[in-house]
């Protein structure tokens, strides 16, 4: 390995094992989930894991409000060009496409029991496998550029997702539902931003901030919409008000972040049931997965002229929002066959193993760099 | 082609390849695996478990025992006077008497699964003595309404109905010498079925899982959930609305046998089918002339629903029929001549049994120089509940002696509603005095003592 070729891949590397600034260490919680969960210890109860719904929700307003803040504040730094967004969208559609197409032939030669019809069930799983995780990477090379186009297919999975939560969970005008989802999210944006304005004192402040990211997401568990869209669109808002508004709002935020991600991964590694269904699913979904973003990565390269094997590098670690979604899934069907989020889950796990050989041993990735 | 762009166009190559191979398989349809033995934290939890439902057995326990009674009845039992050699002969031993549990309606009624003439007996120990008095009875779905002695704490009004929701835990009570039995009773998530002596599916449970027909079921919380019953040797539990909805009725309108329409009817058959022309239903083979339906139906009609619901079999459409009550309609859908019609049988003019409204469900005639023999007795009858029997000979009503059957009709409609006459009967020669009660249902509440 040439000298220096290591540090240059440091960020792929933690976000391959989930120590990114936006990623807690999924593998490990997700682990410690199984452990305590019912099919383990069973400290975590199925009973018991009923009552983390509210923390699901809320973790992921937070997390939506984290990819519309990043999103706004790359704009605004000039980061981010409609080009970039297109790559990681076009990426994104490829192993939606890839994974979605591969695991319904399987799923329907297969007839696999699962708590949806097997179209349904190939779209989450797609969907689910499009995310990548998050990785910050400053400076404007070519490491830098295949980082952003990672960074920036979370907006693919906000968006159809709020269109898959809104159809599970039963309504018929999906349009007027997404859209109902945005004004949701401007208004209690709009409402916590007049509050934060008005508060006096960092507590005041803290207070405000935890009550209406839980607005975010209790509204839309209610009304059985994407939290993830909602607190988008807060993110965004926040991120256009004054500077000390977004900052106050962000280093607050930060402190909900780690200990409710945390929960999250906990929670998905509980749910996780060890039947003969799951090892049928989550094995071909962690390799179509991976042909999805290598087929990604060889289109969107070619298009944007970076090396493939480097951008294969940035988009094979999976993301959490993945999970976050299979969760939300899991919520709006309100059943007790937790398949799909199981296999969501340990496809992640074992495509973050994977992707940490792929880092490590990936040559091509290494003679890219070297070239750049 | 570059080194990167061969390795890449080689993975989508090779998952190609896993595609069409693994989609070759079908999944297996896999047997449920039961585990051997639990892991030691699940024996512990379980334990927890078990300790648990004690605690909430006893507490729901303590809370529906006031409305609770049990009733001890044995219908082989000889009459009385008895002497010692009808206590030690086979009409007492043990397998004879049964305990039933009852549910208080009123603060002197209960509803119990309590059919035919069994009589009751006062519980040993009871210092009230008091034996529970049969006021009514629906002889289709054999649940009675009885006298039951007056409780100052029981609160059964209290005690709120429950619709059982499977799989669950329930308490199911059961009666014994002892009193009542508590117990927890897991019911799984057995199929529902329909019974034609009930409105509403019933829940069918295991043969082994209940003890005895007319136990009561409630809920964890002490919700009344409902009775348990057999129906064609299935153990079954009827819901609660529908036992307590007979126990009311019972209490407004008083005995009533199963409406008798008057008529044979005989399954359709696919040549009677073909011959008729309709598919199913069943055939109206005789109407009795002097039958309550005789200007409705006819013979050869084919009765395809009642009151909106198909009919599929004789049993079921007697059933149904049976289980009307007097003051209700009944709706008919018939085929006749190939046309539809819309059929209501109304009101029965003949709900009660012949002779039963004066002599309080007695069918008499005269015994010159005897006094007065019973022909038939109602079940569930005001003669019923005081002994009579078909074949006694009532030699005195009061002070009349020898009564002729009009002088016992006058004597027993001037008797009060709470107020009893002594009858001095002869029964196989043998000789005995009976209390005969007023008639109907909820009047003749108090009994002697």
């Amino acid at each position: 390995m040439p000298p220096g070729s290591w540090r240059a891949f440091a960020p792929a590397r933690h976000a391959a094992l989930g120590f990114s600034e936006h990623a807690a260490p999924s593998l490990v919680f997700v682990l410690t989930g199984v452990v305590l969960g019912p099919e383990l210890l069973d400290v975590l109860s199925v009973n018991l894991l009923a009552q983390f719904d509210p923390a699901v929700s809320v973790t992921l307003a937070v997390l939506g409000i984290f990819v519309g803040s990043g999103l706004s504040a790359a704009a605004s730094h000039g980061r981010v060009t409609f080009w970039w967004v297109t790559g990681a969208t076009l990426q994104g559609l490829i192993t939606f496409g890839t994974v979605a197409a591969a695991m319904y032939l399987l799923l329907h030669q297969w007839g696999l029991p699962l708590p949806v019809d097997p179209l349904t069930g190939a779209a989450v799983l797609g969907l689910c496998s499009t995310v990548s995780a998050a990785v910050r990477e400053t400076g404007s090379g070519t490491a830098s550029n295949a980082a952003r186009i990672a960074d920036f297919d979370d907006l693919l999975l906000v968006a159809l997702g709020a269109f898959a939560v809104a159809w599970l969970a039963g309504w018929s005008s999906l349009v007027v539902v997404v859209g109902l989802t945005l004004v949701a999210g401007v208004v209690i944006a709009v409402a916590g931003a007049a509050l934060l304005a008005f508060s006096g004192t960092a507590p005041e402040r803290s207070v405000f901030v935890t009550g209406t990211v839980f607005l975010l997401g209790g509204a839309a568990a209610y009304t059985g919409t994407s939290p993830l869209v909602s607190g988008c669109v807060a993110g965004l808002l926040w991120a256009r008000m004054q500077r000390s508004v977004t900052a106050l709002v962000d280093s607050d935020l930060k402190k909900l972040q780690h200990p409710l991600v945390v929960i999250l991964l906990i929670i998905a590694g509980a749910s996780i049931q060890f039947t003969y269904q799951l090892l049928w699913l989550a094995a071909p979904l962690v390799l179509f997965r991976l042909t999805g973003k290598l087929i990604g990565s060889l289109v969107t390269a070619r298009l944007f002229g970076l090396p493939a094997g480097l951008l294969a590098t940035y988009l094979a670690p999976p993301g959490l929002l993945g999970i976050a979604l299979a969760l939300n899934i899991q919520q709006v069907l309100s059943t007790g066959d937790t398949l799909l989020v199981s296999a969501v889950t340990a496809s992640t796990v074992a495509a973050e193993l994977l992707a940490l050989v792929l880092v490590i041993f990936q040559p091509l990735a290494l003679s890219s760099v070297e070239a750049a | 082609m570059s080194r990167e762009t061969r390795l890449l166009l080689a993975t989508i190559t090779v998952s190609a390849v896993v595609l069409v191979a693994l989609s070759r398989f079908r999944f297996p349809e896999r047997p449920a695996i039961v585990a051997a033995s639990a892991p030691p934290l699940e024996l512990l939890a379980a334990r927890a478990t078990y300790d648990e439902l004690s605690g909430v057995v006893a507490t729901v326990e303590s809370r529906i025992s006031p409305s609770l009674v049990v009733l001890r009845l044995a219908p082989n039992i000889p009459d009385e006077p008895r002497t010692l050699s009808d206590v030690l002969g086979s009409g007492t031993s043990d397998a004879a008497v049964n305990h039933v549990p009852g549910l208080r309606i009123g603060d002197t009624t209960a509803i119990a699964a309590v059919d035919g003439d069994a009589r009751f007996f006062a519980l040993p120990g009871d210092p009230s003595g008091i034996i529970p008095q049969r006021l009514a009875t629906d002889s289709v779905r054999r649940l009675s309404l009885l006298h039951v002695s007056p409780d100052p704490g029981s609160r059964l009004r209290s005690t709120t109905l429950g619709e059982l929701r499977t799989p669950t835990y329930v308490v199911v009570v059961e009666g014994t010498r002892a009193g009542l039995s508590y117990r927890p009773l897991f019911v799984g998530g057995g199929d529902r079925f329909l019974d034609p002596r009930w409105e509403s599916p019933l829940l069918a449970v295991g043969a082994v899982a209940l003890a005895s027909p007319g136990s009561l079921i409630f809920s964890l919380e002490g919700q009344f959930l409902g009775s348990v019953v057999v129906e064609e040797g299935t153990l079954a539990i009827a819901e609660a609305r529908e036992v307590v909805a007979t126990a009311d009725r019972l209490s407004a309108l008083g005995s009533h046998g199963p409406f008798d329409a008057g008529i044979s009817v005989q399954s359709l058959t696919t040549q009677l089918a073909a011959a008729l022309g309709v598919d199913h239903g069943v055939l109206i083979a005789e109407v009795h002339p002097a039958g309550p339906v005789a200007d409705v139906l006819q013979s050869l009609d084919v009765i395809t629903t009642l009151n909106g619901r198909p009919v599929d079999s004789v049993d079921e459409f007697l059933l149904r029929l049976a289980r009307r009550i007097p003051e209700s309609d009944v709706t008919l859908t018939v085929i006749r001549d190939g046309g539809n019609l819309t059929l209501s049988l109304g009101q029965s003019p003949d709900a009660e049994p012949p002779g039963s409204v004066p002599l309080g469900g007695l069918d008499v005639t005269a015994q010159p120089g005897s006094g007065t023999r019973v022909v038939s007795v109602a079940s569930g009858s005001a003669g019923a509940t005081a002994g009579l029997r078909a074949g006694d000979v009532i030699r005195r009503a009061g002070h009349v002696s020898q009564p002729t059957p009009a002088q016992l009709a006058a004597i027993v409609q001037t008797l009060a509603p709470d107020a009893y006459l002594a009858l001095t009967i002869d029964r196989a020669g043998s000789q005995r005095i009976l209390a005969f009660g007023a008639i109907g249902g909820p009047a003749d509440a108090d009994a002697p003592r």
